[in-house]
Formats: C-alpha cells, structure tokens, sequence
C-alpha cells in the first residue's frame, strides 16, 4: 500500500530509471528536492504532469508536439514535397540547428533493430507511408550511420520507391556508429547537402 | 622494427627485468615452466595489446599483486617510440611516448610481431576458424582499414542470423541484410584474396627453403558456395557480390531451417596443398611444422615488401619435431632474413647459429646473461 512505503525510496526508484541518472544521482535528487520550498515541488510536478498530458505525437510527422499539426507540419512556406526521415525528436533539433533543410521531417521512434527484436512495426513506418500521398516527392533517410540506420534506410528505400518516391540517403560524412543528435552543425549541414540517391 | 629494450615489472612469473635485446637473435633457454613463453608473450602483448593465451589480464600479473607493467623501445625505421602497457585487474592502459592513448587501438600496430606457438602447429589439422584468424590477421597487418572491414561484416552477419532467428521475421528486411551481408561479405573476401595472391609466391620459397625442394605447397581460398567462381585468378567485387547472392538465393531454404546464415566469408577456409594433396589429411608431423613456419615467414617477407619494416619474429619452441636436416634448414632461412627474432628453447644445441646472437638463461622466472 502506497502510504506505507517511504516516500524517499518510491521517488528515488521513480528517477533512477532515467537515462544517464543512476541510484546515487537519484538520492542526490531527492534531497536537492526535499530542501526546496513547497512552490517549487508544486511546479515541478504540475510541469511533468502537464508535459505528458499536453504533449503528444503530431498526426502528420510523430514529432513529439504541443498542437497537431506541429510548428513545422504547420508552416506553409516550408516544402511540403521533400521528407526527412530521423530516429528521434532529438535528431529534429539537430538537423533544424543546421539551418540546411526546408523540408518537413518524419520520426520514427527507433530504427529498425533485429537485436532488440524491433521489427517494422514497432516504429513509425506505416505512418510514414499515409503521408506520401500528398504530393512526396522525396524521402532522405537521415538515421544514424550504423549497421541498423543503413538497414532501415535500404528498408525503407524498397518500401518507397516502388511507389515512385525518390528516396535519398544522408552523406556519410558522419562516422560510422555516430550519432546525429552529437554531430557537430558543419558536418550534419554537409552531408543533408550532399546526400546520395539510395 | 626491433626492440631496443624490452623492460616489465610484476608479469608474470618474470623477475623484474630490462634487456637490451640483439638487433638479430635472441635465444631464451630454460626447463619447462621458467618463463621463456611469458617472455615472449611480453613482446606480443607491446604490439598487440592482447596475449595469445589469455583474456584475463590478472593472469598476466605475477600471483598477489595488482597491477604489471610492460616498456618497450621500438626502432621503427628512422624513428624510435617507447610503449608502455598497464595491465591492471579491468584495465588496459597504453602510453606512446609518455603520451596516454584515448583509445587501445590507436596504439595497435605500432610494434608488430609474427609468433609462432606450439598449438600453430595445429592450425591446418585444426578448425576453419584458426585459419581464418590466421589470414584475417594477415590481412590486418598489412592493411588496417580491414579491421572496420571485418567488423562491419561481422556486425552485419550478427543482425542477419537474429532476422533468421526471429519468427515474426520480415521477408523484406532480411533481403536488406542478404544485400548489406553480400556488400561488406565481398569486401571481406576480396581483401583476403589480394592478400593471399601476394603471400602465394613468399610461401612456396618459404617452404621450399625450410622442408626442401621435392614438394610443393601450394594454398587455395575456399568457399563452398563459390564453385563457379575460380576464386584463385582473384575475380572482382562484382563477380563475388554476384556469386554470393546467388548462393543465398539457393540455399535461402536451409538458412531459414537453421536459421543462420550459410554463405559468407564466415564459412570460408583455407587450404594447403603438398604436390596437389590436401596437407590437412595426408602431411606429417613435420611437414604441418615447416607449413606453419612458411605460412608466418611469408607473412614477415610480406610486410616487409609492403612497409620496408620487417616485423619481430617471435618462435616458441621450434626445433622440436623437425629432423636436424630440417632444422639446419631454418636456421638457414632465418639467417637470409634480416629482421629481429626471438627464440625459445630447452636446449641449446638446437639453436644452429654462429654469430649475430645474445642469449639468456630463463630460471625460475629470472634473466641471465647465458655465455
Ligand atoms: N600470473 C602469474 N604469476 C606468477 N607465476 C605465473 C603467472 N602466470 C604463470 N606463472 C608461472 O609461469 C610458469 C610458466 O611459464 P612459461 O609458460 O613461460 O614457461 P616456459 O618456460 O615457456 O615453459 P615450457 O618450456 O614448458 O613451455 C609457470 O610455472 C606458471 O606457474
Ligand atoms: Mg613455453
Ligand atoms: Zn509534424
């Protein structure tokens, strides 16, 4: 029952499963909080819950979004014909940072991963398909350049192309095993430039 | 190349020791159990930053105590470099002139040795999987892109057995992975092929010189499922591409019933031929011995061809079951080299050499000047 366990050590679990944080920083967390005033706990948890409750997937990219269609989804000026396909919401910033592309994006929530036993429909890909209906004409794939992101990106290209989409693949400029999220602005910049036909 | 010094502290059974090695040979005598192959296995451990007998790096430092040190100084052509090895309980920690490399590869290479063991002697009796370390190896050295080559096979291949493993498995994406397995598979195979057509030549004199003129050793690359493809003319990547997704293409039935994959370069093997015969089935003792030897002098010769430095030779216990006919003969090879060598021995008269030599007696782990 809920108000028998110690509160310290429900919190401590709760945040211990974060990424990067682990039992100790989860302790250090929870005595950070408990020296705070009762204002601040208040907002911190009205924040997480507003973020779950106001925060979902846009209809049209699965960006992750406070309104659907999402800013960019949204936006007129960009070009509606040309998709850039990412792993994460993480790789969105990224490319967006670079300034380099004008298109929309697509994210799929993973990659294709036959280790994990992530097949294809545990990622946004039949998503990806409802939207080349309108008026796509070309799909760059920009997942990560590793053995699954070139897998996912050759899956993808014979997913598209028989549907006449012409579908590129970002210049890997970017070394093996990297991750977009980490490249710096140049490189990233570059190799959305110079991306091949797959 | 060659060691100027070689120096280590807690390795082993070794006494603490500094020796300042001959340009040319190096003799290690001893009873069984003194220390000579630890000795060696110091030298391998500078180039490789691994041993040939362990993954355990406490077996490396001497019982009770928690961490050994390995110092070389390598003569690389004009230049000279001090390694230094830590080898602690979880770690591996490597300096290149004082400097702490970020990462254990960067310092691979910089030294390079070509050991020969006693259990090589196995390698063309034994599994697929020796010979195709040894070529692997082979190739690595005179080339070492191929080590990401060789990974992203082997990564490749990982993912392409877990899409064959998987029973919800997607048509579609294992034929991405028979495509990505095809692409880095053909690389993997040609880099091998080049490698073995230019050590071809270097072996059969090798071997000639070491077990005598009347044979003729030849070595064939072989993959089972290439038998249209005349894998010694080296074809190109096209052909092997072709050739490998034909071959999956036929045998696409099994590899889903065992639920691996059955064609690649990780199935291949290497074959040794004395006058057309398969050594593996029909040499002796000696002769696996002498295939051995030239297979690794080849590989010396090569490099040696290729970067102008003749990698260390390291020889554990080698004369043992060559005749003295044979052994003269070694002895003669190895003097019409030029490189540094170290050899292990529990007798001295086995070592058939004159001049050009140091020698140390291996006691109880301790280094004396033996002479
Ligand atoms: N970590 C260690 N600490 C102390 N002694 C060790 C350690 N590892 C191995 N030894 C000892 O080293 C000795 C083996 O040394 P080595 O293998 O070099 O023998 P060798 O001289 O090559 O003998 P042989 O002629 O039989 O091949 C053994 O007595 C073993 O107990
Ligand atoms: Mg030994
Ligand atoms: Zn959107």
């Amino acid at each position: 029952m809920s108000n028998q366990t110690d509160p310290i050590a429900e919190l401590i679990n709760l945040l211990a499963v974060l990424p990067g944080v682990g039992r100790k920083t989860a302790t250090r967390f929870v005595y950070f909080i408990l020296k705070q005033d009762a204002e601040y706990v208040k907002d911190l948890a009205a924040a997480l819950v507003e973020l779950k409750e106001q925060v979902g997937f846009c209809a049209h990219c699965c960006d992750l979004t406070r309104e659907s269609p999402c800013r960019i989804c949204g936006d007129e000026r960009r070009d509606h014909q040309t998709i850039c396909v990412v792993q994460s919401p993480q790789d969105v910033l990224a490319i967006e940072a670079t300034g380099e592309f004008r298109g929309l994006y697509h994210v799929l929530h993973g990659i294709l991963s036959p280790l994990e036993g992530k097949g294809p429909d545990d990622i946004k890909l039949a998503e990806l398909l409802a939207r080349l209906s309108n008026g796509v004409e070309e799909v760059i794939v920009a997942t990560n350049p590793s053995v699954e992101g070139e897998a996912t990106a050759l899956y993808i290209k014979k997913l598209l192309v028989p549907l006449g989409v012409k579908v590129s693949r970002i210049a890997s400029g970017l070394p093996m095993g990297s991750h977009l999220e980490f490249a710096d602005k140049v490189t990233l910049g570059r190799s959305i430039a110079d991306r091949r036909v797959l | 190349m060659r060691l100027q010094t070689l120096a280590a502290q807690h390795f082993r059974n070794l006494q603490d020791f500094r020796i300042v090695p001959h340009p040319r040979f190096n003799i290690l005598i001893g009873y069984n159990a003194q220390g000579k192959t630890n000795l060696l296995e110091a030298i391998y451990l500078s180039a490789n930053l691994k041993s040939f007998r362990t993954h355990q790096n406490e077996e490396l430092v001497r019982f009770g105590l928690q961490e050994a040190r390995v110092v070389a100084e390598v003569q690389r052509g004009n230049d000279t470099l001090t390694l230094e090895l830590k080898l602690q309980t979880r770690r591996r920690l490597v300096w290149v002139d004082g400097q702490l490399t970020r990462r254990l590869t960067d310092a691979l290479g910089l030294l390079q040795v070509i050991l020969f063991a006693p259990e090589d002697v196995a390698l063309i009796k034994g599994q697929p999987s020796a010979r195709r370390s040894f070529l692997d190896h082979a190739v690595f050295v005179s080339r070492a892109s191929y080590l990401s080559i060789l990974s992203d096979y082997n990564a490749t291949l990982k993912r392409r057995n877990a899409v064959l493993k998987n029973d919800r498995r997607d048509a579609k994406l294992l034929e991405v992975y028979s495509e990505q397995l095809v692409e880095h598979g053909a690389e993997v195979i040609g880099a091998r092929l080049e490698l073995l057509r230019q050590l071809r030549p270097l072996f059969n004199d090798a071997f000639r010189n070491i077990f005598g003129a009347k044979l003729e050793a030849s070595i064939r690359y072989r993959a089972s499922w290439a038998d249209q493809v005349d894998l010694d003319a080296p074809p190109d990547a096209n052909t092997l591409r072709c050739a490998m997704l034909a071959a999956i293409r036929a045998l696409g039935g099994d590899e889903l019933r065992r639920k691996q994959s059955l064609v690649g370069p990780h199935r291949d093997d290497l074959e040794v031929l004395l006058d057309g015969t398969p050594a593996k089935a029909h040499a002796s003792q000696g002769q696996h011995r002498s295939i051995v030897l030239a297979l690794k002098c080849a590989e010396i010769l090569l490099l040696k061809d290729r970067f102008g430095l003749e990698p260390i030779l390291l020889l554990d216990d080698v004369s043992s079951e060559l005749d003295s006919t044979r052994n003269q003969q070694l002895f003669s090879f190895l003097a019409s080299l030029s490189g540094q060598v170290f050899i292990t021995t529990t007798a001295r008269e086995h070592i058939l050499l004159d001049q050009d030599q140091s020698a140390w007696t291996v006691h109880q782990g301790g280094l004396t000047p033996a002479d």
